[in-house]
């Protein structure tokens, strides 16, 4: 079989039970099935399969991905960081579109206790999306920050998939989690500019809320003395531990976890049921990604063993385009991908083509990695499919319709898209904090 | 058949918990090796090796779980487009291909079982274990699978009692 013939029957594959509706792990382990039979040797290719998928999960760089998620699930189900966010509430005075710079800002704080977008974005959509709306806020700047700063989870660590990328595409996981966080920062700058300028030049999307009891000296900064202060431990635990180079990533994200269990002991927080609530809340989240991973593993060997990768490397190689077209290509497609298919799927099909090539062409993996991420965060909030639009969609009013988190979610689309250009056309600013590390 | 769906969920329910209960023991079991080595106090040699097969427990065995759930992540594109009875067509059509797919699985992990059963073949890292221990969590794991499946199969041909998907 031609290299373009296998690359069409397995794609083909994979998106026909894909988009029938069957689960991507089962997607991925059916199409294995076929491809092993064909490529592998038949009934040897099958035991192999089984063999790899047992060795793809257990594999100890993994483990801070359900680490990274328990961490943020247990500052949400003990309410702690509902008290976070509203002690930084009280700082933030005088701003046009208050409100909507608290989410961003609360947003940004609780993506470096939280490796899981999906809780950062339930945080903020049912603590401060309800006072917004009741304020009168329009639900475009209201809805719009706490999704775009949602994703943000993704980039800064604690970041699940980016130790799921670090680890499969054998990029440095430490510099991985790193890399994100100028990115990140410069993410929470852009969508903080857009809201205070949009809301002053049109005050009425976002009513003056200032009616309420003020706040001033010790009793304006005792929450945030109290609440969230304390939580720079946790911050330090994971990144700080990191990049003193203390601990690998797993470490960092079991005395991350620890650190929010005690957190949460400490402000008498931790009962039974919010335990166990974030115990079943990581689990299912968790084993989704590794189920997925385990599914996934033998697909990119099968690829490679049918020289459907071999083909497609050296096809776009024959191109002759630059490391910066390529690059800006691969982003291309992750943006596509991103608009219909899941964050670990978009790694899972695209990795075992991006790695090959970015390799012939001399780009740099860990810039690449950081700009995967970044694709990939916008995946989540590109209309019809993203998954922070669902969740949006979960815990909002039900008088607010998709249409009306679709159009919110535009601006922050098009900010993102310009971090993206800048960070795309230069890797200095993503290289340079991974390589006081090194 | 609605008495023993309740029953299998319940079953599942209890291994969800105890995939929670796993990763709480990571986080211990990790917390305490680093701060015992960083400390002076010595460390747990065997704690990676321990984590990793913990991870892959809690993989294998949530999948059935989560199966239940309605959790594994999926493109429903089609399916919510459709028409009523084309979806439960195109449900069920998914629900055979996961059931065959399963059913490989079942089949080879335990022909890995046996093969390592019969070869004798060891684990040698820090811990000295059979590999046939390890690899058994596979087919059971498909197994739970596969009977999930089959609920899911029956559940649109029976009235009521059991269905949670």
């Amino acid at each position: 079989m031609s290299w373009g013939a296998s690359l069409g029957l397995l794609l083909g594959l994979l998106a026909l039970f894909g988009v029938a509706g069957l689960p991507i792990a089962f997607t991925f382990f059916a199409v294995n099935i076929v491809g092993a039979a064909i490529f592998l040797g038949g009934e040897a290719g099958l035991m192999q399969m089984v063999r790899n998928s047992v060795d793809a999960v257990a594999n100890f760089a993994l483990v801070p991905i359900p680490l990274f998620i328990l961490m943020g699930e247990v500052l949400f189900h003990t309410g702690i960081a509902f008290k976070a966010i509203s002690a930084i509430e009280r700082l933030i005075k005088r701003v046009p579109g208050r409100l909507s710079i608290v989410s961003v800002v609360g947003g940004t704080i609780f993506s470096a206790l939280s490796g899981s977008t999906i809780a950062n974005t339930a945080l903020l959509g049912s603590s401060l999306l309800p006072e917004m709306l009741r304020r009168g806020y329009h639900p475009s700047i209201a809805i719009g920050p706490i999704m775009a700063v949602g994703g943000i989870a993704m980039l800064i660590p604690p970041s699940a998939l980016a130790v799921l990328l670090g680890s499969l595409a054998g990029i440095s996981i430490s510099q991985l989690l790193i890399g994100g966080i100028v990115p990140g920062v410069m993410m929470a700058t852009a969508f903080g500019a857009y809201i205070i300028g949009r809301c002053a030049i049109n005050p009425t999307i976002a009513p003056s809320d200032e009616d309420g009891p003020s706040y001033s000296g010790w009793e304006r900064w005792r929450p945030f003395v109290t609440d969230v202060l304390p939580l720079g431990g946790i911050v330090f635990l994971v990144i700080g531990s990191m990049i003193l180079g203390w601990a690998t990533p797993t470490e960092a994200a079991a005395l991350g976890s620890l650190g929010s269990l005690i957190a949460a002991a400490a402000y008498r927080s931790l009962d039974r049921v919010a335990l166990s609530r974030s115990l079943i809340e990581t689990a299912k989240l968790s084993v989704m990604i590794l189920f997925v991973i385990a599914a996934s593993v033998t697909f990119s060997q099968i690829l490679a063993f049918s020289g459907a990768t071999n083909g497609l490397v050296q096809m776009v190689g024959a191109l002759g385009s630059s490391p910066l077209l390529l690059a800006a290509g691969m982003v291309l497609v992750l943006l596509i991908l991103g608009c219909v298919v899941d964050q670990v799927s978009m790694i899972m099909l695209t990795l075992p083509f991006f790695m090959p090539l970015a390799q012939s062409a001399g780009i740099d993996p860990l810039w690449l990695g950081v700009l995967m991420l970044i694709s990939m965060e916008l995946g989540l909030i590109t209309p019809p499919f993203g998954l922070l639009l669902f969740v949006m969609q979960g815990v909002m009013p039900k008088h607010l319709n998709l249409q009306h988190v679709y159009r919110a979610a535009v601006p922050f689309i098009l900010l993102e898209l310009l971090v993206l250009g800048i960070l795309l056309l230069s890797p200095e600013l993503t290289l340079w904090l991974p390589g006081v590390m090194r | 058949m609605a008495h023993f769906d309740l029953w299998f969920g319940r079953l599942l329910g209890l291994i969800g918990i105890g995939v929670g209960v796993i990763f709480a023991v990571l986080t211990l079991l990790i917390s305490a090796d680093v701060v015992g080595r960083n400390l002076g106090l010595g460390n747990l040699a065997w704690a990676t090796e321990v984590s990793e097969y913990l991870l892959y427990a809690a993989a294998f065995l949530g999948a059935p779980w989560l199966l239940r759930l309605g959790g594994h992540i999926r493109m429903d594109l089609v399916c919510t487009t459709l028409p009523p009875r084309a979806r439960t067509v195109l449900e069920l059509l998914c629900d055979l291909l996961g059931l065959a797919v399963c059913g490989v699985m079942f089949w080879y992990g335990l022909a890995a079982v046996r093969d390592g059963i019969q070869a004798g073949t060891m684990i040698i890292k820090m811990l000295v274990l059979k590999e046939w221990w390890i690899m058994s969590v596979v087919p059971v794991s498909a197994a739970l699978l596969i009977i999930e499946f089959v609920l899911r199969l029956s559940r649109p041909f029976r009235s009521g009692a059991g269905s949670e998907a």
